[in-house]
């Protein structure tokens, strides 16, 4: 059975095919369109999956979109009336955007792809999330828990997963306005950053503040004893308001907002102390919703997805106190990872048998480039390169560069499904010097300064270097999805990827699964005797992760990297007249829709 | 003349949709004020809750039905 699933119309679109139960290619459409967050109909990253997988479109048993579009429309119509007459700018933007598109997702579908009506199927938001982990999952069987902004009408939702006979039921969920990830997004956009992208951001501003505030936070909360909660609408706008989240009041209470993208917001204790007060927060309602889904399956094994798993310090906590005895985390935990979920959940609701026991072990399920692209790519752009012999000398001439402290771009295999780099599209650096972060930073990634960057470290190591929160070749931290401390007798020697608070976003490499890059490490690791890198996205602030050769060229020009290894190739020169830096393809937050309409 | 024919064009459909544009946010409006003001008066004289704020709880979790999972795929409402 061959089933495509797809997310589009709010932000980043992706698909995904899976065929006879296993995923064999997705990618969510920035990667091809070169639009962060692109939330147009994902015609690219449709093409690239049936082209993967050797399918025209009439070979498809189901086309299954992520959501149930009416059922979100009557939410929106729900909080329009409920907030009348302060709802009316929201009304005029929301239906514009829905009579003019969302509304005929499956007219859309046929006429774009030409597939059959019939065919076109919907998995509800939350469902679709659920699926994306348990399906994913080595569990037989499983608790889920779903958290994110908003759904349809879900936020949350909690459910249970078998393999066989397959069964996966959401038991109860959490509606609208009541959203861990909309009070989440709301302090995003406060502190002047992206809804729907600056959320990590938040995070990472954390540890620079104490959580001074979180008693004023936790006032806008109305908690009840099975991890439930209200909101107090007072503090927020963004069931009335189409471009503002937050209130008056919220302003009256924690100071003068941050304009977009101003300053630096780590030197302001502050905006600090908010980011660290409702990182807070976040952490014990995460706490609270998985004990309960503990508490209601009585399962000991958890999977999680939704925008809100990804993040990285709640997993941990949640590793550390939820009292599982394993968790799964989608690493596509937004809604780009819903479009592999519905698929799943399709294709295993409509099989005739079972489909065998699917575990994704790796992410690499995005697009490879041949070699011959990659020379034409080097060629075109005027740059000098080598071919290497073979992935030995590969690895020897890369990580003799990474340990003379050059930063290298490295485009490697299929790209990486969700949003973290894995070592198939990543900037690489040594992970020793304090002072690479800042060079990292400044002259490659042009990003804030205060953010922290991730190691990634092979898994027989982890253990002597990181306190991790459970066995390190299993997940998260196989995925980057949990933080860990860094052991203290070794932080002077990952100085560049430990946080202020001693913290690492790390990720284990599994030898098995990306045999490359664990030999890149180990191959690091004797040179320097530490088995690590520094692991960043290969993009530049504002654009989507480098897809295709040409792109990673494009970005090594206009980057001040040292080296790039793309294939069998290396370059380390540079062309006579180097291009400035381009525009970046940033969607602003109005454009992403962040508010949930 | 090809030249000014094209911006010509260009301009008269640039206006085209911005009168589209006009004429729909006016619909709107008066769908808003005609129709949803109406509407939500009314539940409000009822006392009907739609976004569950109001009231005294001792949970914030709705229970879900679920279905045969094939026909849960089917309709997109």
């Amino acid at each position: 059975m061959k089933v495509l699933g797809l997310s589009f119309d709010y932000h980043d679109a992706a698909a995904a095919l899976v065929v006879d139960g296993v995923p064999v290619a997705a990618a969510p459409e920035e990667r091809f369109s070169r639009r962060k967050h692109d939330r147009s109909l994902p015609i690219r990253s449709i093409a690239f999956c049936l082209e993967r997988a050797g399918l025209k479109i009439e070979d498809l048993d189901a086309v299954v979109f992520y959501e149930k579009p009416f059922r979100k429309l009557s939410r929106i119509l729900a909080g329009t009336v409920s907030t009348f007459p302060s709802s009316g700018p929201l009304f005029r933007r929301a239906m514009g955007a829905w009579l003019d598109e969302r509304l005929w997702v499956g007219p859309r579908l046929e006429s774009a792809l030409g597939v059959a009506p019939e065919k076109i199927l919907y998995c509800e938001h939350h469902l679709s999330h659920a699926a994306s982990a348990f399906l994913c999952s080595p569990f037989d069987d499983a608790a889920t828990l779903t958290v994110d902004g908003v759904g349809e009408w879900a936020t949350a939702a909690i459910g249970r997963g078998s393999r066989a006979p397959f069964r996966l039921d959401l038991d109860v969920e959490m509606r609208y306005p009541h959203s861990l990830g909309l009070l989440y997004s709301a302090f995003t956009a406060y502190l002047g950053f992206e809804v729907n992208e600056g959320e990590y951001k938040v995070m990472g501003l954390a540890p620079y503040g104490t959580p001074r505030f979180a008693a004023e936070i936790r006032k806008m909360i109305e908690p009840f004893a099975d991890g439930s909660f209200r909101l107090d609408l007072d503090w927020f706008a963004f069931h009335r308001d189409p471009a503002r989240s937050f209130s008056n009041k919220f302003v009256e209470a924690f100071g003068e907002l941050r304009a977009p993208e101003s300053g630096d917001p780590a030197g302001d204790k502050r905006l600090c102390d908010v980011a660290a007060s409702v990182q807070l927060v976040c952490e014990e309602l995460m706490l609270g919703l998985a004990q309960e889904a503990r508490r209601r399956t009585g399962s000991s094994r958890l999977c999680l997805a939704g925008g809100v798993a990804l993040n990285a310090v709640s997993n941990e906590r949640l590793l550390r106190e939820a009292g599982f005895e394993a968790i799964w985390i989608q690493p596509a935990g937004g809604d780009a990872g819903g479009a592999l979920g519905a698929a799943l959940y399709a294709a295993h609701a409509l099989a005739p048998m079972p489909p065998a026991l699917y575990e994704m072990k790796s992410v690499a399920l995005g697009a490879d480039h041949s070699a011959a692209s990659a020379a034409a790519a080097l060629t075109e752009a005027g740059l000098p390169f080598v071919e290497l012999k073979g992935e030995d000398e590969l690895c020897d001439r890369v990580s003799a560069l990474l340990s003379e402290g050059k930063v290298v771009g490295w485009h490697q295999g299929r790209s990486e499904w969700g949003p973290r780099s894995l070592g198939q599209r990543s900037i690489l650096a040594d992970p020793r010097p304090a002072s690479m972060k800042d060079t990292v930073n400044a002259k490659i990634k042009f990003r804030e300064m205060y953010r922290p960057f991730a190691p990634s470290i092979c898994a027989e190591n982890a253990s002597e270097w990181f306190d991790l929160a459970g066995p390190p070749s299993a997940d998260p931290y196989r995925f980057m999805l949990a933080t860990a401390k860094t052991r203290e007798d070794r932080r002077d020697r990952l100085a560049a990827v430990t946080h202020v608070d001693g913290s690492s976003r790390v990720q284990t490499i599994d030898a098995a699964q990306t045999p490359l890059y664990h030999r890149l490490a180990k191959a690091l690791g004797a040179r320097t005797g530490v088995p690590a890198t520094l692991n960043t996205s290969f993009n530049l602030k504002g654009e989507p992760i480098v897809e295709a050769p040409a792109d990673a060229v494009a970005t090594f020009l206009a980057s001040g990297m040292d080296a790039l290894a793309v294939g069998p190739f290396l370059t380390t020169g540079r062309p006579a007249n180097p291009q400035p830096r381009r525009e970046t393809c940033a969607t602003s937050e109005t454009r992403s829709d962040g508010l949930g309409w | 003349m090809r030249g000014l024919l094209d911006d010509a064009v260009r301009r008269l459909l640039e206006g085209a949709v911005r009168i589209a544009t006009a004429i729909g946010a006016v619909l709107l409006t008066v769908v808003y004020w005609l129709v949803l003001g109406p509407v939500s008066l009314t539940l409000r004289l009822l006392g009907v809750d739609l976004l569950g704020v109001r009231g005294k709880r001792t949970t914030a979790w709705t229970p879900v039905e679920n279905g045969d999972p094939k026909k849960r795929l089917e309709g997109a409402g």
